[in-house]
């Protein structure tokens, strides 16, 4: 077994590890919240991503599909700047759609609720085919990603681009971290999810706390998006594929655990390349056969997931 | 109208008269189809019925058994790619492979049901979603022979032409122009109607009612007795069977099978008809399939100017506005538009119920308005109203727009209610020879009677002619 190689294939995962789970961690925190699985939480991203092209490249009336172009500032961002504007702008998104299509359901029935992000799917995907056009769209990079920009461990090439995604990853977390152990908002979205009721009844506001949940899983869909744009290409159902991907990271992770979307996304992301290229009859175009059979395995033993908190079902 | 114009006692004659006119509609509406439809139509209307089983198969799981399963498309694909490999490499029948498809289709079911059921609520969604997704994967493994079978990434035709055979050809349509989709049109319609046979009998059945229970409380029905795993699994594996059964006819109406075809999307447009048409209902899955495609085929014909830019419905449009339609009605009609049908049902007329002896619960007399009846004012304005619409949607037709077109068919399809306002005329001229309406009221309720009288003859008489036409 050539162990470089080995070595190089797990290099190349992580980056793609990173991105599922930055995904399946904007899935968890709605899940955690409201309960409900966002199935257009990969769209909204990309509809960020596009809107941090669209300051990437300045006034272009051929992008932005003629008619609005005024209304984008007149000169092109710079990359970071661009990230920080499409971050900011998924975030107004997802508050705009918790407060607008979500609130208004109240407890309304598991279906509703999928049928509300399916329909929420289906028309941000066409309307920015729409807007954009199908066609993909080079994305630059906040990484250098030219030849020789790599580390060398061991023989094997770690490209500083994996390094940078999983560097903003692991400080993001940092800060949800000490935003939800050591803020008075954070608290406060930690009781809501546990309990809505109780925390109104202590004096939480459980709407606004369930707006601000949503706005910051927007947040990291935004991040993920624009970070993985530049690898799979500007498209308007680019998500899609890596959406599967992060149902199954926060899944195979549990639902309701950010740690389990990290690990999740780890797994998922590390045996899309492993597998494939160890085991003989699954070819690249089944990469997503064994994260799916994981997911479905997991859900068989362990239901709620690896670090999932158990459901106990009262009558 | 607050008050139904019609009160009838539940198995009256006059309830049976009415059922019999809305049988007499749906059978015109069925024979006239395959005559006066272009062929293509016929081949979307074969599609739309071909979606209506695939719905009734997600109903019943997702709206009988409240299991969110979602991944219907793959069921399809699998009696379809059957269905292909079957007819086109082992020369069977068609409908030798029916019994084949259904088996399989079943013990898929068990397969992948026995594990998901394990699972609740929004995850059970996640592992359909997942079988939706890699399903079109699949069908491309080139060990065990599968991409030999279905064909691989090019799909699998099937060369074998579905005609009519001679004793067969007096069926409407079938002889002509548009014979082939007419003849598959009605073996569609006969394999629906025996599905729905079928499914409504055992949805009262006792396994049927376990079903329903499970939904309406899991612990309750576990409680009285029901097996949960076996009732659950066994209902997913039918309606798994009956999502293969929708494949083999999508083979049939095809001929041609692809992986491309049973993606996510087609799982997301059974969603999409299974919300339209209504949750737990079996009409809402036929309404479902229908508006599904015949949406889609209409939103693709938009082209309205914006200044600058055409919209065209030709693109991706026509999924913005299916997403639209599926958050508008979650929001506004989460009961689909077979609820919004009852709802205007509910104001022409009210069914009471039987008692055990055969007595309606309540005598149908209290019903009755007594001499302040506004009934016949009502009933004229039912008997004025759809000819007016009528003429109106006649003059629209000629404008030349989409839109326009599919308002003025609505407008025409009114006149239908004609035979509603002669029914009441009638019965309020029967309550004034009893003495019990006033006399002002004669008057109304003849020209409602008469104008309804009109307005029936004009629909057989259009039926008629269509028919002849076009026969």
């Amino acid at each position: 077994m050539d162990y470089v190689l080995l070595l190089q294939r797990i290099f190349d995962a992580l980056f793609n590890s990173a991105i599922y789970s930055s995904l399946a961690l904007a899935l968890v925190i709605i899940f955690r919240s409201t309960g409900l699985l966002n199935f257009a939480q990969g769209e909204m991203a990309t509809f960020t991503a596009y809107i941090a092209f669209v300051l990437l490249s300045g006034p272009q009336p051929r992008l932005t599909g003629g008619g609005l172009a005024g209304l984008i500032p007149g000169v092109p961002f710079s990359i970071p700047l661009a990230i920080a504007g499409a971050v900011i702008c998924g975030m107004l998104v997802g508050a705009a759609t918790e407060r607008a299509l979500i609130r208004p359901l109240g407890g309304a029935s598991d279906l509703a609720l999928v049928n509300i992000t399916i329909g929420l799917l289906l028309a941000t995907n066409s309307l920015m085919a729409q807007w954009w056009g199908t066609g993909p769209r080079f994305f630059p990079s906040i990484f250098p990603t030219g030849a020789g920009q790599h580390f060398m461990i061991l023989g094997a090439r770690l490209r500083y681009s994996t390094v940078g995604v999983w560097a903003i990853l692991l400080s993001v977390l940092v800060l949800l971290v000490l935003l939800l152990r050591h803020t008075r908002a954070g608290l406060a979205f930690r009781a809501v999810s546990i309990s809505p009721s109780n925390a109104e009844l202590v004096g939480v506001r459980v709407g606004p706390t369930l707006m601000y949940g949503w706005a910051l899983a927007s947040g990291f869909g935004a991040l993920a998006a624009c970070l993985s744009a530049n690898s799979v290409l500007l498209e308007p159902s680019m998500m899609l594929r890596v959406l599967v991907y992060a149902f199954a990271a926060a899944t195979l992770g549990g639902l309701d655990s950010p740690k389990g979307a990290l690990v999740g996304g780890l797994i998922i992301g590390l045996s899309q390349t492993l597998i494939p290229a160890y085991v003989p009859f699954i070819g690249f175009e089944l990469s997503v056969l064994p994260a799916l059979v994981a997911m479905v395995v997991i859900l068989l033993i362990r239901p709620a997931g690896l670090f999932g908190t158990k459901r106990i079902e009262r009558v | 109208m607050s008050e139904p114009l019609v009160v009838v006692a539940k198995d009256s004659a006059e309830h049976k008269r009415w059922k019999y006119v809305q049988w007499l509609y749906l059978a015109g509406f069925l024979v006239l189809a395959p005559l006066v439809l272009e062929p293509f139509e016929i081949g979307k209307m074969n599609r739309a019925l071909i979606m209506s089983v695939a719905i009734l198969a997600v109903n019943l799981v997702v709206g009988f058994n409240g299991m969110l399963a979602l991944g219907h498309s793959a069921f399809m694909g699998i009696g379809a790619f059957v269905t292909a490999s079957m007819v086109q490499d082992e020369n069977w029948d068609y409908w030798q492979v029916l019994p084949v498809v259904l088996i399989v289709g079943f013990i898929m079911g068990v397969v992948i049901g026995l594990p998901a059921l394990r699972v609740k609520g929004l995850y059970l969604a996640l592992v359909t979603i997942a079988q939706a997704a890699v399903f079109p994967t699949l069908v491309n493994i080139d060990e065990l022979g599968i991409a030999a079978r279905t064909g691989g990434p090019n799909g699998k035709g099937v060369s074998e032409e579905v005609i009519a055979p001679g004793y067969l050809e007096w069926l409407p349509g079938v002889d002509g122009a548009r014979g082939g989709s007419a003849y598959r049109y009605w073996i569609i319609i006969l394999m629906l109607g025996i599905t729905l046979l079928v499914i409504t009998n055992y949805l009262r059945s006792r396994p049927g009612r376990a079903v329903l229970a499970i939904r309406d409380n899991e612990a309750g029905a576990a409680v009285y007795g029901v097996n949960l795993p076996i009732v659950k699994t066994m209902n997913f594996a039918i309606s798994a069977s009956l999502g293969s059964l929708a494949g083999l006819m999508w083979c049939l109406d095809k001929g041609f099978v692809a992986g491309q075809d049973f993606t996510f999307l087609l799982a997301i447009d059974l969603i999409i008809g299974l919300v339209l048409g209504g949750v737990g209902t079996i009409q809402g899955s036929i309404v479902g399939g229908l508006f599904v495609v015949w949406v889609n085929d209409l939103t693709k014909r938009i082209s309205i100017p914006l200044g600058l830019y055409t919209l065209n419905g030709d693109g991706p449009l026509a999924k913005a506005i299916f997403g639209l339609i599926l958050i508008l009605f979650t929001f506004f009609a989460p009961g689909g538009i077979v609820s919004l049908a009852r709802m205007v049902q509910s104001k022409l007329i009210k069914v009471v119920p039987l008692t055990p002896a055969g007595d309606p619960i309540q005598p149908i007399s209290s019903f009755d308005p007594g001499m302040e009846s506004k009934r016949a004012d009502s009933a004229l304005k039912l008997a004025i109203v759809p000819p007016v619409l009528l003429a109106v949607g006649w003059l629209l037709m000629n404008v030349d727009s989409l839109i326009v077109g599919v308002f003025a068919f609505g407008l025409r399809m009114t006149i239908l209610l004609a035979p509603v306002a002669m029914l009441v005329g009638s019965n309020e001229l029967k309550a004034h020879a009893d003495g019990n309406r006033a006399d002002s009221v004669q008057g109304t309720a003849n020209m409602a009677r008469l104008l309804g009288a009109a307005g029936t003859l004009f629909v057989i008489v259009y039926a008629l002619q269509r028919f002849v036409v076009n026969y």
